[in-house]
């Protein structure tokens, strides 16, 4: 794991990718940071960390896209796989690879509240617990990239599908109230699932009848419950796209609450893309 | 020593792989012969761990590349058709790198042997996508000496390269091959005859025919085929021929008063005596006779036809078993014959 991960930091340095992309990150963060802090007199750091949340929507992809996808086109992941590592030292390597990347802008971030410190009193802990939180979150994003890198060999589709999903996450709260107006809708989101998990199916056992059953049942299940009680198909919608929120549990961080629920779920989102990732490259090497 | 059972491979309702099951010995060079498609590449995939078969086990040293990969890979340096090179490299940080990777036992004294083994002493602190192809490839074989793995796997190692660097490279390989055991692609005929000591010839994903060269040579051929320039009268020469149980076979041509024809016989016999006396009595000289073996490349194209014999097939598979069993069936089909 170590040598993957050496070898993928000095990638990042000695093309500019790594470069840019950090100067682009610091600029950002240095302009919110003077025009709220500096300027506005918030000793808070919350503010700064939570605006730049959206700029990971960009970074992550960016960061991400060549990691597993451009191992693929050029068939270096033949060097890599015909080694004496597993699947895990590659993708944990490569993993820690981009986090040190971006702990670059973090660590400079640290910076910041010694800096406050200086013109008032402010509590150290609270503004490193929220940098940390800030940390995880970029992590998160930062392994949903990985994943998607490994799904295609084009960088470019896996740069925009990454964008994409952190977009939707993104705008969860706005999409959560547009469509949980009523029971009807939260069926058809269901149904829709249904028919998503049917394609699946299909996809994963090369034929059409045990899709269409799959798809068939589930749908059936769905609609007998929306009999019975249609609210309860409507809390189960909400509830399920409230844990697709991803940057919505900064705002606790952001207001000064430690919210260890938080933390969890940022941990089990990083292992369930690192896991999705190891599975694809398994998958495909039987199944080519 | 890799023993492969039953290798089985499929992508999607192509068989790529079909049941192939063959054991190699330490120490020797082996070829992978057939056309393109048949399968070689697929089968050295599955061989190194890069691909999951979909039947069938492959065992490395005794270590199941299912079960202990980790052990079977350390075993293995594999050259794959394209060689697996980080282009924004130097030479030297991408073996580096590799020597990190396999966690191989290769200190510098080690690399600078590689080095110089493969020609790359100049080159070294150039980045790799600067290199010409021949190079490159150059890199890919240093990259899978890295370590002194045990066995080599090198898919078409010379494709690409020019005559010299061709010579250079299957130097290279048999010297390689007096240390390690070498596992050879190609479908180049005159580079697999040269440099292996057995030949595998897959085709359409099964193994059609496995032995020496010259094993193959002696074994594929039915008949012994000869090649003549007479001079004389067509009609002469060919009642002479005839007298001794001779019919031409494939054209005759006539210029400026020299015959050219071809004649065979069955394997095991020599009518070439027969042929003097007859020619002589009829007084036509003979001015050349060339007597023509199969070459490798009629056996490769006879086993890996779609149209081939069926009973010449079995023939020359039974012949290239070493059992008593498949000698006896030899001699009696050709007591049969």
């Amino acid at each position: 794991m170590l040598a993957i991960y050496r070898r993928e930091v000095r990638s990042y340095f000695t093309s500019a990718i790594g470069y840019i992309l950090i100067a682009f990150y610091l600029l950002l963060l240095g302009i919110y940071f003077t025009a709220y802090n500096l300027n506005g007199g918030y000793t808070d750091l919350g503010g700064v960390l939570y605006y730049t949340l959206l700029i990971m929507l960009l970074f992550s992809p960016l960061l991400t896209m060549r990691l597993l996808s451009e191992e693929r086109k050029q068939r270096t992941d033949q060097l890599l796989l015909c080694a004496p590592v597993t699947l895990w030292d590659i993708v944990g390597g490569k993993y820690l690879a981009v986090l040190t990347v971006f702990a670059v802008p973090v660590a400079v971030a640290c910076s910041c509240p010694l800096l406050l410190a200086a013109y008032g009193s402010k509590s150290m802990l609270l503004s490193y617990a929220q940098i940390f939180a800030y940390f995880l979150i970029g992590a998160a994003c930062i392994a949903i990239g990985l994943f998607f890198s490994g799904i295609t060999e084009n960088q470019i589709v896996a740069a925009a599908t990454t964008f994409a999903v952190l977009l939707c996450c993104y705008l969860m709260d706005g999409i959560t109230t547009l469509i949980s107006s009523s029971a009807w809708v939260a069926l058809l989101a269901f149904v829709l699932v249904a028919l998503l998990i049917g394609l699946l199916v299909r996809y994963m056992t090369r034929s059409w009848r045990p899709a269409i059953t799959v798809a068939a049942v589930a749908m059936c299940v769905l609609v007998i419950l929306f009999i019975i009680n249609g609210e309860w198909m409507l809390s189960a919608l909400t509830a399920v796209l409230s844990a697709l929120t991803l940057f919505a549990p900064f705002e606790d961080f952001a207001g000064g609450i430690f919210n260890v629920n938080a933390v969890v779920y940022y941990l089990s989102v990083i292992l369930l893309f690192l896991f999705l990732s190891v599975q694809t490259m398994e998958r495909r090497r039987s199944n080519v | 020593m890799i023993e492969v059972t039953n290798l089985t491979r499929h992508y999607g309702s192509f068989t790529a792989v079909d049941h192939i099951s063959f054991s190699l010995e330490d120490g020797k060079i082996y070829g992978f012969l057939g056309p393109n498609g048949a399968g070689k590449s697929t089968t050295m995939n599955l061989l190194t761990g890069y691909l999951c078969a979909d039947e069938g086990n492959i065992t490395v040293d005794g270590f199941d590349m299912l079960e202990e990969p980790k052990e079977a890979k350390k075993r293995i340096g594999y050259l794959p058709e394209l060689p697996p090179l980080y282009k924004d490299m130097t030479v030297r940080e991408y073996l580096r790198f590799v020597i990190q990777l396999k966690k191989a036992d290769c200190d510098a004294v080690a690399l600078d042997h590689i080095l110089r083994k493969t020609g790359l002493t100049d080159v070294v602190d150039k980045m790799i996508r600067s290199l010409s192809k021949g190079f490159q490839q150059r890199v890919g074989i240093a990259q899978a000496l890295v370590g002194n793995p045990p066995i080599l796997i090198l898919d078409e190692p010379t494709v690409g390269l020019d005559p010299l660097q061709r010579i250079e490279v299957r130097e290279l390989i048999r010297s390689l091959g007096k240390e390690h055991t070498v596992i050879l692609s190609s479908h180049i005929l005159s580079e697999i005859s040269e440099v292996c000591d057995t030949v595998l010839i897959i085709a359409h994903g099964k193994l059609v025919g496995e032995g020496s060269p010259e094993q193959l040579a002696q074994t594929g051929q039915a008949s012994q085929q000869c090649s003549l320039s007479v001079k004389g009268q067509q009609e002469t020469v060919l009642n002479a021929l005839s007298a001794i149980d001779l019919v031409p076979i494939g054209p005759v041509k006539q210029e400026n008063g020299l015959l050219s024809l071809t004649v065979s016989w069955p394997a095991g016999q020599d009518k070439r005596e027969e042929i003097f006396y007859a020619l002589a009595a009829a007084h036509c000289p003979i001015l050349e006779e060339t007597i023509t073996a199969m070459s490798l490349e009629q056996i490769f194209l006879e086993l890996t036809g779609e149209d081939k014999d069926a009973q010449a097939y079995e023939k020359v598979v039974a012949q290239l078993g070493e059992t008593p069993v498949a000698e006896e069936k030899a001699a009696s089909a050709q007591e049969e014959e």
